[in-house]
C-alpha cells in the first residue's frame, strides 16, 4: 500500500463540500488518535494485524483529506510508550508495519519533494529497534528541509515522558552553564518539547468514542478544539472527518479569544518574573556594596526599598506566579528609567544565554540523525 | 464568482443553524422531562452502592462566564454522599480561589439539605496549592476538595522544573534522576491527591482551556452543556458512564 496515490479524482460533491468548508476558518494543525484497529479486527472478525493494516490505508486517505482542504500540518498517535506492554507478538508486527511503511516513504522520494512534505519522529526513538530508527532517520533526515505541508509521527511518546524529558535537558543547559534555573519559562520548557517546531494544534480528534486523552499531546492540546467520535478508526469517514473541521469552525471565535488570552497572559507572566530576577539582582548588588563601604548611599536604599516591597509577599524560591501585589508594582516599576535600562539588559543576556541553549538541543538532534544513519545521500 | 462564494458561505450558515436547533430541541426536552428521584443521602448512597466503578476524584471544569456557588455546591454535596474522597473544582481564572468563604458556606448549607442529621459526620477540607494539608490521610467521612485554576497547570510544571533546576545547580539533584514519577512528586497543585478521574467539562466551548495538563492523561472528561440546576438524574447517569469506560492503559 503506498502513501501518495497517483492520479485521483475527487467527486464533484466531495469538492463542493470542500469548497464549502474552506469558506470557514480552516485548522492549521489537526491532531489525530487512532484509536479502535483492534476492535475493528474483532468486529469484522480478521487479524489484528489486519486491522492495523487497514488502519494505515485510512490514515493515508485522512492525509489526502488534508492536502485537498489545505490544512498543511497534521500529527498523528503511532505507538505509545504504553504500547510496549502489549503482547511481543503484537508490538513486533506493529515495529514490521512501521518499517514498512516508513521503508516504502522512501521508496517515495520523488511524491515527498513533489508534494513538499516534512516528516518528523516524535517521541523517544532511542526506545524503538534499531533497524526501526534507521528506516525513520533516514525519511526525516531526507524531508527536513521541506515547508509546504508537515507530518508528526509519534512513536515510542507519551507526554509525560516529553515533558520530564523537557525538563532534563534543561537540567542539563544548566549543568552545562548555557542557562541559569531562573531562565526557565513556559515559553523556554516549550521549546525543549519534542513538538518545539510545530504550532499547537487547533484540532484534536480521537476516535472509537473514548473521551480521554491517553496522554497524547497534553501540554500541546490544552487549548485545542477537541472532538471525540464514536466511529472506530478503519470506519473514520470524511462525513465524520468535515463534521469536526465545522465544529472547530463554530468554535472558532471562542478557540481564538482563548489562545490569545494564554499567549497575553504567558508573556505578562514572563516579564513579572524578569522583573523580579532584576530586583534580587540589584538586591544583591547593593548588598555586596554597602559591605564594601563604599558606594551611592542613596540610589542603594531605594533599590532596597523597591526590592523588599516585592520580595515580602513573594520568598524567591516560589516566585512564578507574581502575586497581585507584584503586578500592581510592576506597571509603577517598569516607569523607572533606571530599572528600565537594566531589565533590558538582562532581557539581552537571557537571550543570548537561551539562544546558546537552543543551538546546542539544535545540534544534539542533529548529531542523533548523523550517527543513526552516517552514510545516505 | 462571489455569487458562488456567497451561496457556500450560505450553506455553511445552514449547518451551524441545524446544529443550533437541534441544541434548543434538547433543551425543551429536557425541560419537559421529570425527574422521578429523590436525592436524600440514603438515595444517594444507594445509587452509588449499585455502581460498577465509582472514581476516586472528581472533578468539575467550569468554562462559563457565571458561575453558581449553589448549584457547584449541589453537585460536590451530590459527589460526598457517592462516598467519592476527592473532589476538585476549576476555573480559569480563580474566581472560587477568591470566594473560598461563599462556596464553604454553601456547601456547608447544602450539606444539611441532603444528609440532614448526619451532616456533622461529614467533613471536608478546602485545599490550594498554598494551604499544606495532606491529604493522603483523611478519615471516611473526610472528603477533600482542591481549588485549581489556570496557574496549577502549565505554571506548576514551570514552578517544578526551576526548583529542580535549581537542586541541579546545588548539586543536590542529577539529571539523570528526572523521570516522570519524580516530577508528579514535586508537583504542588496536585500533591497526595490522585489524578482526576471523572471530569464534567460544562459550557459550550469544546477546550478544557488549560485545565491540569499533566494530571489528566487518563481523565475521562464528560461535555455538559451547563451546571446551572443541573437534575441529580444527569449527574447520576454520567457517574454510571463513567463506571461504563474501559481502559486498557495501552494494552
Amino acid at each position: 500500500m503506498s502513501w501518495f496515490k497517483e492520479d485521483r479524482k475527487i467527486s464533484y460533491i466531495r469538492s463542493f463540500c470542500n469548497n464549502v468548508i474552506k469558506s470557514g476558518e480552516i485548522p492549521k494543525h489537526v491532531a489525530i488518535i487512532m484509536d479502535g484497529n483492534r476492535r475493528f479486527a474483532k468486529k469484522v472478525n480478521c487479524e489484528r494485524s489486519k486491522g492495523h493494516e487497514k488502519g494505515f490505508e485510512k490514515l493515508t486517505e485522512v492525509l489526502e483529506w488534508c492536502f485537498d482542504l489545505g490544512i498543511p500540518e497534521v500529527t498523528v498517535y503511532a505507538f505509545s510508550i504504553e504500547n510496549f506492554k502489549r503482547s511481543k507478538d503484537e508490538v513486533d508486527g506493529l515495529m514490521e508495519l512501521a518499517k514498512q511503511k516508513f521503508d516504502r516513504l522512501m521508496e517515495e522520494k520523488e511524491m515527498i519533494q513533489k508534494h513538499g512534505v516534512c516528516v518528523r519522529a516524535v517521541g523517544d526513538l532511542t526506545m524503538l529497534p534499531e533497524d526501526l530508527q534507521r528506516s525513520v532517520a533516514k525519511v526525516v533526515k531526507f524531508s527536513q528541509n521541506n515547508t509546504k505541508a508537515t507530518l508528526n509521527v509519534c512513536l515510542a511518546y507519551t507526554s509525560r515522558h516529553e515533558i520530564s524529558n523537557a525538563v532534563k535537558s534543561m537540567a542539563e543547559g544548566v549543568e552545562l552553564g548555557l542557562i541559569k534555573p531562573s531562565d526557565v519559562s513556559e515559553s523556554l520548557l516549550e521549546k525543549c518539547l519534542y513538538t518545539s517546531q510545530s504550532p499547537h494544534p487547533d484540532i484534536l480528534i480521537r476516535t472509537s468514542g473514548e473521551v480521554r486523552f491517553s496522554d497524547f499531546l497534553l501540554w500541546q492540546c490544552s487549548y485545542s478544539c477537541l472532538s471525540f467520535l464514536e466511529v472506530l478508526w478503519p470506519e473514520f469517514s470524511v462525513w465524520d472527518f468535515y463534521g469536526a473541521i465545522l465544529s472547530f469552525q463554530w468554535n472558532y471565535k471562542n478557540f481564538k479569544e482563548a489562545t490569545d488570552s494564554n499567549t497575553r497572559k504567558q508573556s505578562q507572566t514572563e516579564l513579572e518574573w524578569e522583573l523580579q530576577c532584576v530586583l534580587d539582582e540589584m538586591a544583591g548588588d547593593s548588598a555586596g556594596s554597602t559591605a564594601n563601604g563604599n558606594g551611592h548611599v542613596l540610589s542603594t536604599r531605594s533599590t532596597c526599598e523597591q526590592n523588599g516591597a516585592v520580595t515580602d509577599e513573594t520568598s524567591p524560591t516560589n516566585g512564578y506566579h507574581a502575586p497581585q501585589t507584584s503586578i500592581r508594582n510592576s506597571k509603577e516599576l517598569l516607569t523607572k528609567p533606571r530599572i528600565q535600562h537594566r531589565l533590558q539588559a538582562y532581557k539581552e543576556s537571557k537571550q543570548s544565554r537561551i539562544d546558546k541553549f537552543l543551538a546546542h538541543l539544535d545540534n544534539k538532534r542533529t548529531h542523533y540523525l548523523e550517527n543513526i544513519c552516517p552514510k545516505v545521500m | 464568482m462571489w455569487v458562488f462564494k456567497c451561496f457556500l458561505s450560505f450553506i455553511h450558515l445552514l449547518l451551524y443553524l441545524k446544529s443550533v436547533i437541534a441544541i434548543l430541541f434538547q433543551q425543551i426536552r429536557s425541560y419537559f422531562s421529570v425527574s422521578l428521584r429523590t436525592c436524600t443521602h440514603g438515595q444517594i448512597r444507594h445509587d452509588s452502592r449499585n455502581l460498577t466503578k465509582l472514581p476516586r476524584h472528581i472533578s468539575f471544569v467550569l468554562l462559563e462566564s457565571d458561575i453558581s456557588f449553589v448549584d457547584l455546591a449541589q453537585l460536590i454535596v451530590w459527589s460526598m454522599a457517592m462516598g467519592i474522597p476527592y473532589i476538585s473544582v476549576y476555573d480559569r481564572e480563580g474566581i472560587l480561589k477568591k470566594n473560598v468563604a461563599a462556596l464553604s458556606s454553601e456547601i456547608i448549607r447544602k450539606q444539611k439539605e441532603v444528609f440532614t442529621e448526619e451532616s456533622s459526620k461529614y467533613t471536608f477540607v478546602l485545599r490550594t496549592k498554598d494551604v499544606k494539608f495532606d491529604c493522603e490521610l483523611l478519615a471516611p467521612t473526610q472528603v477533600c476538595i482542591s481549588l485549581l485554576s489556570e496557574h496549577d497547570g502549565k505554571g506548576d510544571i514551570v514552578d517544578a522544573a526551576r526548583e529542580f533546576c535549581r537542586g541541579i545547580q546545588t548539586k543536590h539533584r542529577t539529571t539523570k534522576e528526572m523521570e516522570p514519577d519524580l516530577l508528579n512528586s514535586i508537583l504542588k497543585a496536585t500533591y497526595g491527591i490522585p489524578d482526576p478521574e471523572l471530569a464534567f467539562k460544562f459550557g459550550d466551548t469544546q477546550m478544557i482551556m488549560g485545565y491540569l495538563p499533566w494530571q489528566t492523561r487518563l481523565t475521562e472528561f464528560l461535555p455538559l452543556r451547563t451546571h446551572i440546576s443541573m437534575k441529580y438524574s444527569t449527574f447520576l447517569s454520567c457517574v454510571r458512564r463513567f463506571g461504563q469506560c474501559q481502559q486498557r492503559c495501552g494494552k
